[in-house]
């Protein structure tokens, strides 16, 4: 394994293949790993079951560890266990991707903390031209927190790799460009400053092709990459958006997916058209899943969709099965589908998850009965 | 040139969101002697209105409005002598924020602007604000309306905590609450007990302002 500057104790490691143990034992149990469940759907065949994928990011994981969401994103080993705990714990079908942070503190950007410890960029090194010069790349290997995640997926790869996909979390330059200026001036400068925007774009984009290499270096299978979907017309996401992802796609040595949550209904098959591989869609979001749908049919993507965080916080269990089972509905078209949640709410209770992957098992069985 | 010429120009300086333009098609208004009310009503808040309508049919995305929110800052800025000398004051106050765990401003933000231009003396809390914070600022000030922000779902369950501050407070029947955000909905609202839900910065805006209305009488 690379060296990335974090080392587990053997307390530590003994303490990481416990945890992993237990998910193998239950893998054993079924039919076919999660991996080859992932893969099949991947390739548009009919595996035994629908994957589940749980969108864990932080607060739940850190809740079901015992530990705050800041120390998540200061304590690289605390957010190892707190994760792999969550999925022994839940079972779901892979770990859930993270990230310590989009390169906030990499680039300079000035930060501060919400109550809970979790950072955010207040203030950015770029707000007109001039400051370009002031922008320092940092190196994905060793600067701030970017070896983390790296050095997260390398573990996991190299303790439950076989078994199930690793997936790992990264953006794209207009969605990592809010670390060098704020959103609001960037969205202007789309309009206008457009050199500076492009300025930008050509600048970031040796950050994320070296990053998401990094990440599938270290052993991700795939990419869920963070975009920035419904912000801007067509007009400028074929601009200043469209350009910039698919030289990073063509980049990358592996499959990628774009997450999204607004009205993306205007781009879609935009991106299926730069190469993206699979769509990442927050529950309830606008675009009509037929066209989504449609559009992934058409390009061969796979389409990651699920049960909202609200119905995971308040349930109540009927709900929560009901709400599976239409997902489901919608969803499956015989393959390319995976079932997911969005992000956890910190107060999703224990049961209402229990409720989910107890649906997700028996309504995704497949073929399908309903 | 006729008043409604120079209106027009100034809706259309908003619209391109051309901040120096706004401001020079203002001092033309006003050395046109066209009344306050006027530019007020008929360039700059129809001009929003034209705003969320380009939004509404997809012509308009995020870069356009803000661009424009930054030229209605300007013409807001360049008025505001203009409008202390000729109105009475606000008509209602309003405490806007982004809910604590969350960051994002640009909605919120633009909820802000259109209160302010819809006659709010408005209190923007800013980001990450607890639940505690929006009771507080709200019985201080003795606010008509709440706005609450959340563009994340995980954080969207402070909007609820709001809800029982202003109960423990007391003044629940006195403010109006709004919630608004990417990943909420109507449903939401009644969820919480809000008293409603705003799908975008000129709804949020023309509740407030029915809400005070119907409130003063």
């Amino acid at each position: 394994m690379k060296d990335y500057g974090i080392q587990l104790t053997k307390e530590e490691e003994a303490q990481v293949d416990d945890i992993c143990a237990k998910i193998r034992e239950r893998v054993k149990k079924e039919a076919i790993t999660p991996r080859q469940r992932f893969e099949a759907v991947y390739r548009g065949e009919t595996p035994d079951r629908i994957p589940i994928q749980v969108c864990a990011l932080g607060l739940h994981a850190a809740s079901n560890y015992g530990v705050t969401p800041g120390d998540l994103y200061s304590k690289p080993k605390v957010s190892l266990l707190a994760y792999l705990t969550h999925l022994e714990r839940f079972g779901y079908d892979t770990p859930s991707a993270f990230r310590f942070s989009a390169g906030e503190k990499e680039f300079g950007m000035e930060l501060a903390h919400t109550e809970q410890a979790v950072p955010f960029g207040i203030k950015g090194v770029v707000e007109t031209a001039n400051d370009l010069g002031k922008v320092k790349l940092p190196n994905v290997y060793k600067d701030g927190t970017l070896p983390w995640q790296l050095w997260m997926i390398s573990v996991l790869k190299e303790k439950l790799g076989d078994i199930m996909p690793i997936h790992g979390f990264t953006v794209i330059p207009g969605a990592v460009a809010p670390v060098i200026m704020p959103m609001d001036k960037l969205l202007l400068a789309l309009r206008k400053d457009p050199v500076l925007a492009h300025c930008l774009g050509a600048l970031l984009m040796k950050f994320v092709i070296d990053y998401g290499t990094a990440l599938f270096e270290a052993g991700a299978d795939m990419l869920h990459i963070v975009g920035i979907d419904d912000q801007v017309s067509y007009a400028m996401h074929r601009q200043f958006e469209f350009p910039y992802v698919c030289g990073l796609l063509k980049s990358l040595p592996g499959p990628c997916f774009i997450i999204g949550a607004g009205d993306w209904s205007h781009v879609i098959e935009s991106y299926a058209q730069a190469g993206i591989h699979g769509f990442y869609l927050h529950s309830g979001q606008p675009t009509p899943l037929d066209k989504i749908n449609e559009v992934a049919d058409k390009y061969n993507c796979t389409v990651r969709y699920g049960v909202s965080s609200n119905t995971l916080v308040h349930g109540p269990a009927e709900k929560i099965r009901e709400e599976v089972k239409s997902v489901i509905k919608q969803g499956w078209r015989g393959g390319r589908f995976v079932l997911t949640t969005d992000t956890l709410d910190i107060n999703t209770p224990a049961e209402n998850l229990d409720v989910f992957m107890e649906a997700a098992r028996e309504y995704g069985k497949l073929p399908l009965k309903y | 040139m006729t008043q409604e010429t120079i209106l027009e120009a100034l809706r259309q300086a908003i619209l391109d969101g051309d901040s120096e333009q706004t401001q020079k098609v203002c001092g033309e208004a006003i050395n046109a002697k066209v009344e306050t009310p006027a530019i007020l009503q008929e360039g700059m808040t129809k001009a929003m209105r034209m705003v969320g309508a380009k939004w509404d049919a997809k012509e308009f995305f995020l870069p356009e409005v803000l661009a424009a929110a930054d030229a209605m800052k300007s013409a807001i800025e360049f008025m505001k002598p203009h409008l202390q000398a000729k109105d009475g004051g606000a008509i209602g106050t309003a405490v806007i924020g982004t809910v604590k765990g969350d960051v994002h401003n640009i909605g919120k933000n633009l909820v802000a602007l259109f209160l302010e231009l819809g006659g709010f003396k408005v209190f923007n809390l800013g980001e990450d604000v607890s639940a505690e914070k929006f009771v507080q600022t709200a019985v201080e000030n003795n606010a008509d309306v709440i706005g609450s922000s959340a563009f994340v779902s995980t954080v969207a369950t402070e909007m609820g905590r709001i809800e029982d501050g202003l109960k423990a407070a007391g003044i629940r029947d006195k403010v109006f609450t709004m919630v608004g955000g990417a990943v909420l909905d109507p449903e939401w609202a009644v969820k919480i007990g809000a008293d409603t839900y705003g799908k975008d910065a000129l709804q949020a805006t023309q509740l407030a302002q029915a809400f005070v209305s119907k409130k003063k009488g």
